[in-house]
Protein backbone atom coordinates (compact mmCIF):
# COMPACT_ATOMS: atom_id res chain seq x y z
CA UNK A 1 0.00 0.00 0.00
CA UNK A 2 1.28 3.42 -0.92
CA UNK A 3 2.07 5.62 2.05
CA UNK A 4 0.32 8.97 2.29
CA UNK A 5 3.56 10.83 1.56
CA UNK A 6 4.37 8.81 -1.55
CA UNK A 7 0.79 9.08 -2.77
CA UNK A 8 0.95 12.83 -2.37
CA UNK A 9 4.16 12.94 -4.44
CA UNK A 10 2.62 10.68 -7.08
CA UNK A 11 -0.35 13.03 -7.50
CA UNK A 12 2.11 15.73 -8.52
CA UNK A 13 2.52 13.80 -11.80
CA UNK A 14 -1.17 13.76 -12.64
CA UNK A 15 -3.26 16.27 -14.49
CA UNK A 16 -5.94 18.34 -12.88
CA UNK A 17 -8.96 16.29 -13.94
CA UNK A 18 -7.18 13.11 -12.84
CA UNK A 19 -6.40 14.56 -9.41
CA UNK A 20 -10.07 15.51 -9.04
CA UNK A 21 -11.14 12.05 -10.20
CA UNK A 22 -8.79 10.35 -7.74
CA UNK A 23 -10.01 12.56 -4.91
CA UNK A 24 -13.40 10.88 -5.37
CA UNK A 25 -12.11 7.31 -5.02
CA UNK A 26 -12.00 7.24 -1.24
CA UNK A 27 -11.58 9.44 1.81
CA UNK A 28 -7.83 8.80 2.04
CA UNK A 29 -7.23 9.83 -1.56
CA UNK A 30 -9.44 12.86 -1.03
CA UNK A 31 -7.35 14.03 1.93
CA UNK A 32 -4.04 13.32 0.21
CA UNK A 33 -5.06 15.07 -3.00
CA UNK A 34 -6.25 18.14 -1.15
CA UNK A 35 -2.98 20.00 -1.51
CA UNK A 36 -3.55 23.67 -2.44
CA UNK A 37 -0.09 23.87 -4.03
CA UNK A 38 -1.08 21.07 -6.41
CA UNK A 39 -4.20 22.90 -7.54
CA UNK A 40 -2.46 26.23 -7.82
CA UNK A 41 0.28 24.68 -9.94
CA UNK A 42 -2.26 23.00 -12.20
CA UNK A 43 -4.45 26.09 -12.57
CA UNK A 44 -1.43 28.19 -13.49
CA UNK A 45 -0.10 25.54 -15.85
CA UNK A 46 -3.39 25.29 -17.67
CA UNK A 47 -4.78 28.80 -17.61
CA UNK A 48 -2.33 31.45 -16.43
CA UNK A 49 1.14 32.87 -16.75
CA UNK A 50 3.39 32.08 -13.79
CA UNK A 51 3.07 34.64 -11.03
CA UNK A 52 6.05 36.01 -9.13
CA UNK A 53 7.23 34.22 -6.03
CA UNK A 54 4.22 33.70 -3.84
CA UNK A 55 3.21 32.83 -0.33
CA UNK A 56 1.44 29.69 0.82
CA UNK A 57 -1.39 28.94 -1.60
CA UNK A 58 -5.00 29.11 -0.50
CA UNK A 59 -7.40 26.18 -0.58
CA UNK A 60 -9.52 28.36 -2.89
CA UNK A 61 -7.38 27.13 -5.82
CA UNK A 62 -9.18 23.81 -5.66
CA UNK A 63 -12.55 25.50 -6.13
CA UNK A 64 -11.23 27.51 -9.04
CA UNK A 65 -9.86 24.34 -10.62
CA UNK A 66 -13.16 22.52 -10.18
CA UNK A 67 -15.07 25.44 -11.64
CA UNK A 68 -12.66 25.55 -14.59
CA UNK A 69 -13.12 21.84 -15.20
CA UNK A 70 -16.89 22.24 -15.01
CA UNK A 71 -16.74 24.98 -17.61
CA UNK A 72 -14.55 22.83 -19.85
CA UNK A 73 -17.03 20.01 -19.46
CA UNK A 74 -20.07 22.15 -20.20
CA UNK A 75 -18.48 23.94 -23.14
CA UNK A 76 -18.34 20.59 -24.87
CA UNK A 77 -22.06 20.22 -24.38
CA UNK A 78 -22.63 23.55 -26.15
CA UNK A 79 -24.57 22.72 -29.29
CA UNK A 80 -24.95 24.72 -32.46
CA UNK A 81 -26.15 23.35 -35.80
CA UNK A 82 -23.23 24.77 -37.78
CA UNK A 83 -20.47 24.25 -35.26
CA UNK A 84 -19.28 20.73 -34.56
CA UNK A 85 -17.45 19.58 -31.42
CA UNK A 86 -14.11 20.22 -33.02
CA UNK A 87 -15.01 23.84 -33.92
CA UNK A 88 -16.18 24.49 -30.39
CA UNK A 89 -13.05 22.95 -28.93
CA UNK A 90 -10.83 25.09 -31.19
CA UNK A 91 -12.75 28.22 -30.28
CA UNK A 92 -12.52 27.68 -26.52
CA UNK A 93 -8.88 26.60 -26.75
CA UNK A 94 -8.21 29.92 -28.43
CA UNK A 95 -10.01 31.72 -25.62
CA UNK A 96 -8.00 29.86 -22.96
CA UNK A 97 -4.65 30.25 -24.70
CA UNK A 98 -5.28 33.96 -25.29
CA UNK A 99 -5.91 34.58 -21.60
CA UNK A 100 -2.91 32.45 -20.70
CA UNK A 101 -0.50 34.10 -23.07
CA UNK A 102 -1.93 36.50 -25.63
CA UNK A 103 -0.06 37.48 -28.76
CA UNK A 104 1.22 40.94 -28.15
CA UNK A 105 -0.17 43.63 -30.38
CA UNK A 106 2.56 46.22 -29.90
CA UNK A 107 2.75 47.31 -33.55
CA UNK A 108 -0.85 48.39 -33.22
CA UNK A 109 -0.23 50.50 -30.17
CA UNK A 110 0.72 54.13 -30.13
CA UNK A 111 1.69 54.52 -26.52
CA UNK A 112 3.18 57.88 -25.80
CA UNK A 113 3.83 58.55 -22.16
CA UNK A 114 4.16 62.29 -22.58
CA UNK A 115 0.53 62.71 -23.50
CA UNK A 116 -0.50 60.20 -20.86
CA UNK A 117 -2.37 57.64 -22.88
CA UNK A 118 -3.26 54.26 -21.47
CA UNK A 119 -3.25 50.74 -22.78
CA UNK A 120 -6.99 50.67 -23.23
CA UNK A 121 -6.89 54.12 -24.73
CA UNK A 122 -4.53 52.78 -27.34
CA UNK A 123 -6.90 49.93 -27.99
CA UNK A 124 -9.76 52.39 -28.23
CA UNK A 125 -7.70 54.27 -30.75
CA UNK A 126 -7.85 51.10 -32.83
CA UNK A 127 -11.38 49.98 -32.10
CA UNK A 128 -11.57 47.74 -35.13
CA UNK A 129 -10.21 44.25 -35.29
CA UNK A 130 -6.61 43.58 -36.11
CA UNK A 131 -5.28 43.89 -39.64
CA UNK A 132 -6.00 40.95 -41.89
CA UNK A 133 -2.49 39.59 -41.64
CA UNK A 134 -2.79 39.56 -37.86
CA UNK A 135 -5.99 37.54 -37.82
CA UNK A 136 -5.56 34.15 -36.34
CA UNK A 137 -6.75 31.17 -38.33
CA UNK A 138 -9.46 30.76 -35.71
CA UNK A 139 -10.81 34.26 -36.30
CA UNK A 140 -10.92 33.75 -40.05
CA UNK A 141 -12.61 30.41 -39.55
CA UNK A 142 -15.19 31.92 -37.20
CA UNK A 143 -15.95 34.79 -39.54
CA UNK A 144 -16.93 32.22 -42.15
CA UNK A 145 -18.85 30.12 -39.65
CA UNK A 146 -20.78 33.13 -38.40
CA UNK A 147 -22.11 33.80 -41.88
CA UNK A 148 -23.33 30.22 -42.03
CA UNK A 149 -24.88 30.50 -38.56
CA UNK A 150 -26.63 33.75 -39.52
CA UNK A 151 -28.09 32.11 -42.61
CA UNK A 152 -29.23 29.15 -40.56
CA UNK A 153 -31.14 31.35 -38.11
CA UNK A 154 -32.30 33.81 -40.74
CA UNK A 155 -35.95 32.80 -40.50
CA UNK A 156 -35.96 32.93 -36.70
CA UNK A 157 -33.48 35.50 -35.36
CA UNK A 158 -34.63 35.14 -31.77
CA UNK A 159 -33.31 31.59 -31.84
CA UNK A 160 -29.93 32.99 -32.80
CA UNK A 161 -29.96 34.86 -29.53
CA UNK A 162 -31.53 32.25 -27.31
CA UNK A 163 -29.90 29.14 -28.67
CA UNK A 164 -26.56 30.45 -29.79
CA UNK A 165 -25.37 33.83 -28.58
CA UNK A 166 -26.71 33.75 -25.04
CA UNK A 167 -25.28 30.34 -24.05
CA UNK A 168 -22.02 31.12 -25.83
CA UNK A 169 -21.71 34.47 -24.01
CA UNK A 170 -22.49 32.79 -20.72
CA UNK A 171 -19.68 30.26 -21.05
CA UNK A 172 -17.20 32.88 -22.25
CA UNK A 173 -18.11 35.22 -19.39
CA UNK A 174 -17.89 32.45 -16.80
CA UNK A 175 -14.47 31.45 -18.06
CA UNK A 176 -13.17 35.02 -17.89
CA UNK A 177 -14.64 35.52 -14.40
CA UNK A 178 -12.96 32.32 -13.20
CA UNK A 179 -9.69 33.51 -14.70
CA UNK A 180 -9.99 36.93 -13.02
CA UNK A 181 -10.71 35.29 -9.66
CA UNK A 182 -7.53 33.26 -10.07
CA UNK A 183 -5.60 36.44 -10.84
CA UNK A 184 -7.03 38.06 -7.73
CA UNK A 185 -5.89 35.07 -5.68
CA UNK A 186 -2.42 35.08 -7.26
CA UNK A 187 -2.08 38.79 -6.44
CA UNK A 188 -3.31 38.20 -2.90
CA UNK A 189 -0.65 35.51 -2.37
CA UNK A 190 2.12 37.36 -4.13
CA UNK A 191 5.10 38.82 -2.34
CA UNK A 192 5.09 41.58 -4.97
CA UNK A 193 1.34 42.15 -5.36
CA UNK A 194 1.45 45.34 -7.40
CA UNK A 195 4.09 43.95 -9.73
CA UNK A 196 1.87 40.94 -10.34
CA UNK A 197 -1.21 43.14 -10.66
CA UNK A 198 0.56 45.10 -13.39
CA UNK A 199 1.80 41.99 -15.14
CA UNK A 200 -1.62 40.43 -15.25
CA UNK A 201 -3.28 43.67 -16.29
CA UNK A 202 -0.92 43.94 -19.26
CA UNK A 203 -1.72 40.36 -20.26
CA UNK A 204 -5.41 41.00 -19.77
CA UNK A 205 -5.23 44.20 -21.81
CA UNK A 206 -3.75 42.37 -24.76
CA UNK A 207 -6.25 39.55 -24.31
CA UNK A 208 -9.04 42.11 -24.55
CA UNK A 209 -7.80 43.19 -27.94
CA UNK A 210 -7.32 39.63 -29.13
CA UNK A 211 -10.67 38.37 -27.91
CA UNK A 212 -12.35 41.51 -29.14
CA UNK A 213 -11.05 40.59 -32.59
CA UNK A 214 -12.25 37.03 -32.38
CA UNK A 215 -15.69 38.03 -31.11
CA UNK A 216 -16.05 41.14 -33.22
CA UNK A 217 -18.27 39.47 -35.84
CA UNK A 218 -20.74 38.42 -33.14
CA UNK A 219 -20.80 41.85 -31.52
CA UNK A 220 -21.15 43.61 -34.84
CA UNK A 221 -23.98 41.37 -35.94
CA UNK A 222 -25.77 41.65 -32.61
CA UNK A 223 -25.48 45.43 -32.38
CA UNK A 224 -26.50 46.07 -35.96
CA UNK A 225 -29.32 43.59 -36.28
CA UNK A 226 -30.73 42.96 -32.87
CA UNK A 227 -30.07 45.72 -30.43
CA UNK A 228 -32.97 47.89 -31.52
CA UNK A 229 -35.19 44.90 -31.67
CA UNK A 230 -37.67 44.42 -28.82
CA UNK A 231 -36.88 40.76 -28.47
CA UNK A 232 -33.45 41.34 -27.06
CA UNK A 233 -33.87 44.41 -24.91
CA UNK A 234 -34.56 42.30 -21.85
CA UNK A 235 -31.82 39.86 -22.61
CA UNK A 236 -28.75 41.90 -23.40
CA UNK A 237 -27.29 45.29 -23.05
CA UNK A 238 -25.62 46.83 -26.05
CA UNK A 239 -22.80 44.40 -26.63
CA UNK A 240 -19.29 45.69 -26.17
CA UNK A 241 -16.89 42.94 -25.35
CA UNK A 242 -14.08 45.33 -24.36
CA UNK A 243 -16.31 47.04 -21.82
CA UNK A 244 -17.58 43.70 -20.48
CA UNK A 245 -14.06 42.39 -19.95
CA UNK A 246 -13.02 45.55 -18.13
CA UNK A 247 -16.12 45.34 -15.96
CA UNK A 248 -15.28 41.74 -15.07
CA UNK A 249 -11.77 42.85 -14.07
CA UNK A 250 -13.14 45.69 -11.95
CA UNK A 251 -15.57 43.43 -10.10
CA UNK A 252 -13.29 40.44 -9.61
CA UNK A 253 -9.82 41.91 -9.31
CA UNK A 254 -9.81 45.65 -8.68
CA UNK A 255 -12.69 45.82 -6.18
CA UNK A 256 -11.44 42.83 -4.22
CA UNK A 257 -7.86 44.13 -4.12
CA UNK A 258 -8.74 47.81 -3.83
CA UNK A 259 -7.49 48.27 -0.26
CA UNK A 260 -4.14 46.83 -1.30
CA UNK A 261 -4.11 49.10 -4.34
CA UNK A 262 -4.95 52.15 -2.23
CA UNK A 263 -2.16 51.25 0.17
CA UNK A 264 0.19 51.16 -2.78
CA UNK A 265 -1.10 54.54 -3.93
CA UNK A 266 -0.39 55.97 -0.45
CA UNK A 267 3.06 54.44 -0.56
CA UNK A 268 3.71 56.08 -3.92
CA UNK A 269 2.59 59.46 -2.58
CA UNK A 270 4.81 59.14 0.46
CA UNK A 271 7.74 58.40 -1.86
CA UNK A 272 6.90 61.52 -3.86
CA UNK A 273 6.79 63.69 -0.77
CA UNK A 274 10.13 62.30 0.37
CA UNK A 275 11.46 62.71 -3.19
CA UNK A 276 12.49 59.07 -3.26
CA UNK A 277 11.49 58.50 -6.86
CA UNK A 278 13.88 58.35 -9.78
CA UNK A 279 13.13 58.32 -13.49
CA UNK A 280 12.66 54.54 -13.62
CA UNK A 281 10.35 54.43 -10.66
CA UNK A 282 8.33 57.32 -12.10
CA UNK A 283 7.93 55.27 -15.26
CA UNK A 284 6.78 52.24 -13.25
CA UNK A 285 4.38 54.24 -11.08
CA UNK A 286 2.97 55.98 -14.12
CA UNK A 287 2.24 52.64 -15.73
CA UNK A 288 0.48 51.60 -12.55
CA UNK A 289 -1.57 54.81 -12.57
CA UNK A 290 -2.40 54.19 -16.21
CA UNK A 291 -3.70 50.76 -15.38
CA UNK A 292 -6.09 52.39 -12.90
CA UNK A 293 -7.19 54.89 -15.54
CA UNK A 294 -7.70 52.03 -17.97
CA UNK A 295 -10.48 50.76 -15.78
CA UNK A 296 -12.52 53.95 -16.16
CA UNK A 297 -13.54 53.48 -19.73
CA UNK A 298 -15.90 56.45 -20.05
CA UNK A 299 -13.39 58.72 -18.48
CA UNK A 300 -10.74 57.54 -20.89
CA UNK A 301 -12.89 58.40 -23.85
CA UNK A 302 -12.94 61.97 -22.65
CA UNK A 303 -9.35 61.72 -21.59
CA UNK A 304 -8.44 60.71 -25.13
CA UNK A 305 -9.85 63.90 -26.59
CA UNK A 306 -8.51 66.34 -24.06
CA UNK A 307 -6.91 64.96 -20.99
CA UNK A 308 -6.73 68.27 -19.16
CA UNK A 309 -10.51 68.43 -18.96
CA UNK A 310 -11.30 64.85 -18.29
CA UNK A 311 -14.12 63.91 -16.01
CA UNK A 312 -13.08 61.38 -13.46
CA UNK A 313 -15.34 58.40 -13.08
CA UNK A 314 -15.19 55.22 -11.08
CA UNK A 315 -13.11 53.36 -10.29
CA UNK A 316 -10.43 55.98 -10.94
CA UNK A 317 -12.52 58.54 -9.07
CA UNK A 318 -11.89 56.67 -5.81
CA UNK A 319 -8.17 56.67 -6.46
CA UNK A 320 -8.34 60.37 -7.36
CA UNK A 321 -10.07 61.20 -4.08
CA UNK A 322 -7.56 59.21 -2.07
CA UNK A 323 -4.67 61.02 -3.70
CA UNK A 324 -6.25 64.46 -3.32
CA UNK A 325 -6.99 63.76 0.35
CA UNK A 326 -3.48 62.57 0.93
CA UNK A 327 -2.01 65.84 -0.29
CA UNK A 328 -4.58 67.84 1.62
CA UNK A 329 -3.26 66.93 5.04
CA UNK A 330 -1.73 69.80 6.99
CA UNK A 331 1.55 67.98 7.66
CA UNK A 332 2.04 67.27 3.97
CA UNK A 333 1.30 70.79 2.74
CA UNK A 334 4.57 72.27 3.90
CA UNK A 335 6.54 69.63 2.02
CA UNK A 336 5.06 70.43 -1.38
CA UNK A 337 7.60 72.40 -3.35
CA UNK A 338 8.39 72.72 -7.04
CA UNK A 339 10.23 69.39 -7.18
CA UNK A 340 7.31 67.58 -5.59
CA UNK A 341 4.95 69.29 -8.03
CA UNK A 342 7.16 68.17 -10.91
CA UNK A 343 6.92 64.56 -9.81
CA UNK A 344 3.19 64.84 -9.17
CA UNK A 345 2.70 66.28 -12.62
CA UNK A 346 4.62 63.43 -14.21
CA UNK A 347 2.76 60.73 -12.37
CA UNK A 348 -0.82 61.79 -11.86
CA UNK A 349 -3.20 62.84 -14.61
CA UNK A 350 -3.97 66.54 -14.90
CA UNK A 351 -7.36 66.27 -13.26
CA UNK A 352 -5.82 64.91 -10.07
CA UNK A 353 -2.81 67.19 -10.25
CA UNK A 354 -5.00 70.27 -10.63
CA UNK A 355 -7.13 69.34 -7.67
CA UNK A 356 -4.09 68.82 -5.45
CA UNK A 357 -2.71 72.22 -6.43
CA UNK A 358 -6.06 73.88 -5.94
CA UNK A 359 -6.36 72.43 -2.43
CA UNK A 360 -2.84 73.44 -1.55
CA UNK A 361 -3.60 76.99 -2.58
CA UNK A 362 -6.87 77.07 -0.67
CA UNK A 363 -5.40 75.53 2.46
CA UNK A 364 -2.50 77.97 2.48
CA UNK A 365 -4.88 80.89 2.18
CA UNK A 366 -2.82 81.85 -0.79
CA UNK A 367 -3.80 85.09 -2.40
CA UNK A 368 -1.99 84.77 -5.67
CA UNK A 369 -5.04 83.42 -7.40
CA UNK A 370 -8.01 85.61 -7.90
CA UNK A 371 -10.86 83.31 -6.94
CA UNK A 372 -13.24 84.95 -9.41
CA UNK A 373 -10.96 84.14 -12.27
CA UNK A 374 -9.99 80.77 -10.98
CA UNK A 375 -12.20 78.70 -13.28
CA UNK A 376 -10.93 80.49 -16.33
CA UNK A 377 -7.33 80.30 -15.32
CA UNK A 378 -7.54 76.59 -14.59
CA UNK A 379 -8.47 75.97 -18.16
CA UNK A 380 -5.83 78.19 -19.68
CA UNK A 381 -2.97 77.00 -17.56
CA UNK A 382 -2.18 80.45 -16.04
CA UNK A 383 -3.06 79.04 -12.72
CA UNK A 384 -0.11 76.68 -12.77
CA UNK A 385 2.25 79.36 -13.92
CA UNK A 386 1.31 81.70 -11.09
CA UNK A 387 1.30 79.02 -8.50
CA UNK A 388 4.62 77.55 -9.48
CA UNK A 389 6.19 80.97 -9.65
CA UNK A 390 4.98 81.80 -6.17
CA UNK A 391 6.34 78.57 -4.74
CA UNK A 392 9.73 79.15 -6.26
CA UNK A 393 9.72 82.73 -5.01
CA UNK A 394 9.21 84.63 -8.26
CA UNK A 395 7.22 87.79 -8.59
CA UNK A 396 4.64 88.27 -11.36
CA UNK A 397 7.19 90.59 -13.00
CA UNK A 398 9.69 87.75 -13.11
CA UNK A 399 7.10 85.60 -14.74
CA UNK A 400 6.52 88.09 -17.47
CA UNK A 401 10.18 87.83 -18.34
CA UNK A 402 9.60 84.31 -19.51
CA UNK A 403 8.76 84.87 -23.12
CA UNK A 404 6.43 81.96 -23.78
CA UNK A 405 4.62 81.66 -20.49
CA UNK A 406 1.23 82.71 -21.68
CA UNK A 407 -0.67 79.93 -23.42
CA UNK A 408 2.34 77.67 -23.06
CA UNK A 409 1.75 74.03 -22.32
CA UNK A 410 2.50 73.23 -18.74
CA UNK A 411 5.29 70.91 -19.68
CA UNK A 412 6.96 73.64 -21.77
CA UNK A 413 6.41 76.18 -19.05
CA UNK A 414 8.03 73.89 -16.56
CA UNK A 415 11.19 73.74 -18.66
CA UNK A 416 11.18 77.49 -19.14
CA UNK A 417 10.69 78.17 -15.48
CA UNK A 418 13.58 75.90 -14.59
CA UNK A 419 15.91 77.54 -17.12
CA UNK A 420 14.85 80.95 -15.84
CA UNK A 421 15.48 79.86 -12.28
CA UNK A 422 18.93 78.56 -13.17
CA UNK A 423 19.77 81.80 -14.97
CA UNK A 424 18.63 83.82 -11.98
CA UNK A 425 20.72 81.77 -9.57
CA UNK A 426 23.94 82.22 -11.50
CA UNK B 1 38.99 10.37 -3.57
CA UNK B 2 37.78 8.02 -6.29
CA UNK B 3 35.77 5.33 -4.56
CA UNK B 4 33.56 5.11 -1.53
CA UNK B 5 32.15 2.09 0.30
CA UNK B 6 28.43 1.83 0.88
CA UNK B 7 26.99 -0.70 3.32
CA UNK B 8 23.45 -1.98 2.84
CA UNK B 9 21.13 -2.68 5.76
CA UNK B 10 22.07 -6.38 5.51
CA UNK B 11 25.72 -5.41 5.98
CA UNK B 12 26.81 -6.06 2.40
CA UNK B 13 29.50 -3.68 1.17
CA UNK B 14 29.58 -2.17 -2.29
CA UNK B 15 32.28 0.07 -3.70
CA UNK B 16 31.28 2.89 -6.02
CA UNK B 17 32.66 6.06 -7.52
CA UNK B 18 32.41 9.08 -5.26
CA UNK B 19 30.71 10.78 -8.20
CA UNK B 20 27.60 9.08 -6.86
CA UNK B 21 27.33 12.19 -4.70
CA UNK B 22 26.14 14.02 -7.85
CA UNK B 23 22.95 11.99 -7.65
CA UNK B 24 22.49 11.61 -3.90
CA UNK B 25 22.13 14.55 -1.53
CA UNK B 26 22.70 12.18 1.41
CA UNK B 27 26.07 10.96 0.08
CA UNK B 28 27.02 14.49 -0.93
CA UNK B 29 26.57 15.66 2.66
CA UNK B 30 28.40 12.66 4.10
CA UNK B 31 31.40 13.33 1.85
CA UNK B 32 31.86 16.77 3.34
CA UNK B 33 33.44 15.14 6.44
CA UNK B 34 34.46 11.81 4.95
CA UNK B 35 37.57 10.00 6.11
CA UNK B 36 39.16 7.76 3.47
CA UNK B 37 38.32 4.05 3.74
CA UNK B 38 35.40 4.85 6.02
CA UNK B 39 32.25 2.79 5.39
CA UNK B 40 29.02 4.64 4.73
CA UNK B 41 26.18 2.79 6.38
CA UNK B 42 22.78 2.91 4.64
CA UNK B 43 20.53 1.47 7.32
CA UNK B 44 17.33 1.92 5.32
CA UNK B 45 18.53 0.59 1.97
CA UNK B 46 18.43 -3.11 1.17
CA UNK B 47 21.16 -4.76 -0.88
CA UNK B 48 18.74 -5.39 -3.77
CA UNK B 49 17.68 -1.75 -3.86
CA UNK B 50 21.27 -0.59 -3.56
CA UNK B 51 22.21 -2.71 -6.56
CA UNK B 52 19.38 -1.21 -8.57
CA UNK B 53 20.30 2.30 -7.51
CA UNK B 54 23.91 1.77 -8.54
CA UNK B 55 22.84 0.27 -11.86
CA UNK B 56 20.82 3.43 -12.50
CA UNK B 57 23.71 5.66 -11.42
CA UNK B 58 26.26 3.88 -13.60
CA UNK B 59 23.94 3.99 -16.62
CA UNK B 60 23.61 7.73 -16.26
CA UNK B 61 27.35 8.10 -15.72
CA UNK B 62 26.66 9.64 -12.31
CA UNK B 63 25.06 12.66 -13.94
CA UNK B 64 21.52 13.86 -13.20
CA UNK B 65 19.35 12.84 -16.18
CA UNK B 66 16.39 14.78 -17.57
CA UNK B 67 13.41 14.45 -15.24
CA UNK B 68 10.21 12.71 -16.42
CA UNK B 69 7.39 14.84 -17.77
CA UNK B 70 5.32 16.47 -15.08
CA UNK B 71 2.42 16.02 -15.36
CA UNK B 72 2.74 12.81 -17.32
CA UNK B 73 0.95 12.75 -20.65
CA UNK B 74 0.49 9.03 -21.19
CA UNK B 75 0.00 5.88 -19.09
CA UNK B 76 3.09 4.47 -20.76
CA UNK B 77 6.19 5.54 -18.85
CA UNK B 78 8.27 5.33 -22.04
CA UNK B 79 6.33 8.30 -23.41
CA UNK B 80 7.21 10.38 -20.38
CA UNK B 81 10.97 9.92 -20.16
CA UNK B 82 13.71 10.99 -22.55
CA UNK B 83 15.89 7.90 -22.09
CA UNK B 84 14.17 4.61 -23.09
CA UNK B 85 16.51 2.78 -20.69
CA UNK B 86 14.76 4.53 -17.77
CA UNK B 87 11.41 3.15 -18.91
CA UNK B 88 12.80 -0.38 -19.26
CA UNK B 89 14.42 -0.04 -15.84
CA UNK B 90 11.21 0.77 -13.95
CA UNK B 91 9.04 -1.52 -16.08
CA UNK B 92 11.06 -4.46 -14.74
CA UNK B 93 9.80 -3.75 -11.25
CA UNK B 94 6.49 -4.66 -9.70
CA UNK B 95 4.51 -2.20 -7.59
CA UNK B 96 5.98 -3.36 -4.25
CA UNK B 97 9.52 -3.12 -5.59
CA UNK B 98 8.88 0.39 -6.87
CA UNK B 99 7.52 1.47 -3.49
CA UNK B 100 10.61 -0.02 -1.79
CA UNK B 101 12.83 1.80 -4.24
CA UNK B 102 11.01 5.09 -3.58
CA UNK B 103 11.67 4.65 0.14
CA UNK B 104 15.34 3.93 -0.53
CA UNK B 105 15.77 6.89 -2.87
CA UNK B 106 13.99 9.08 -0.35
CA UNK B 107 16.54 8.03 2.29
CA UNK B 108 19.41 8.74 -0.11
CA UNK B 109 17.85 12.06 -1.19
CA UNK B 110 18.14 10.83 -4.77
CA UNK B 111 15.58 12.98 -6.52
CA UNK B 112 16.12 11.84 -10.10
CA UNK B 113 15.43 8.16 -9.47
CA UNK B 114 12.65 8.94 -7.01
CA UNK B 115 10.93 11.10 -9.66
CA UNK B 116 11.21 8.27 -12.17
CA UNK B 117 9.54 5.85 -9.73
CA UNK B 118 6.79 8.35 -8.81
CA UNK B 119 6.09 8.98 -12.48
CA UNK B 120 5.85 5.22 -13.04
CA UNK B 121 3.30 4.91 -10.20
CA UNK B 122 1.40 7.91 -11.57
CA UNK B 123 1.17 6.04 -14.91
CA UNK B 124 -0.80 3.34 -13.08
CA UNK B 125 -3.44 5.98 -12.19
CA UNK B 126 -3.57 7.63 -15.59
CA UNK B 127 -6.82 7.45 -17.59
CA UNK B 128 -8.61 5.35 -15.00
CA UNK B 129 -12.09 6.01 -13.68
CA UNK B 130 -13.14 5.83 -10.06
CA UNK B 131 -14.49 2.28 -10.19
CA UNK B 132 -11.40 0.90 -11.91
CA UNK B 133 -9.15 2.50 -9.35
CA UNK B 134 -11.24 1.17 -6.46
CA UNK B 135 -11.12 -2.31 -7.97
CA UNK B 136 -7.37 -2.29 -8.68
CA UNK B 137 -6.42 -0.99 -5.26
CA UNK B 138 -8.98 -3.07 -3.35
CA UNK B 139 -10.74 -0.01 -2.00
CA UNK B 140 -14.13 -0.89 -0.59
CA UNK B 141 -16.98 1.55 -0.84
CA UNK B 142 -16.55 4.28 1.72
CA UNK B 143 -18.99 6.90 0.56
CA UNK B 144 -22.70 6.77 1.18
CA UNK B 145 -25.04 6.57 -1.79
CA UNK B 146 -25.90 10.20 -1.21
CA UNK B 147 -22.26 11.31 -1.34
CA UNK B 148 -21.72 9.09 -4.35
CA UNK B 149 -24.57 10.82 -6.17
CA UNK B 150 -23.17 14.19 -5.25
CA UNK B 151 -19.77 13.19 -6.59
CA UNK B 152 -21.39 12.18 -9.82
CA UNK B 153 -23.06 15.52 -10.24
CA UNK B 154 -20.06 17.53 -8.98
CA UNK B 155 -17.45 15.75 -11.04
CA UNK B 156 -19.29 14.26 -14.03
CA UNK B 157 -16.06 13.68 -15.93
CA UNK B 158 -14.68 11.53 -13.10
CA UNK B 159 -17.27 8.80 -13.51
CA UNK B 160 -16.12 7.72 -16.93
CA UNK B 161 -12.67 6.66 -18.10
CA UNK B 162 -10.77 9.29 -19.98
CA UNK B 163 -10.47 8.75 -23.69
CA UNK B 164 -6.97 8.90 -25.04
CA UNK B 165 -7.53 11.70 -27.53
Amino acid sequence: MLSTNILSEVFEYLELHEIITISSVCRRYKIVSNKPSLYKREYIRLFMTDPEVSRKPSSEWRNLCIKALHLNFYQLSFKCPILNQSDIKIFFNELTSTLKSPDLVFPELRRDYLTFPTLIQDLLGNPYPLENNQYSQVTKQFNTKLNQIKSFFKSNPSDFLKKFLKPLSKIIKSKIINYCKAIELAIHESIFPIKDYMKYWEIYGFSIKRLYTILYPFMEYFNEEFYQDDICVDMFEHMNFMRSMIQIWIENVFMVRREQIFEEVDKVNRMIIEKEVDVMSIFGIKTFVESLLDLSLDEITVHFKDHSRLQVKCPYREVHEKVVNFFNIESILGKIDLDVLDILYQIWPCVTYKKIVENVINSCGNDIIDKNNFEASVNTGDFFINFRAKIVGFSPEDINKIGRCSNALIIDFNDDLRSFHNEKCK
Amino acid sequence: MSEITLVSKEGTKIQISSQFSNLSGFIHNILQDYQQNEDISLASVSFINLQMILEYAVHHNFQVPQPPRCPITSPNIADNVSDPWDAEFVNRLNEDQIIDLVTATNFLDMKSLMDLCLAKIACMFKYKDIETLRKEYGITEEFTAEIEEKLKSDFPWAMEAESND
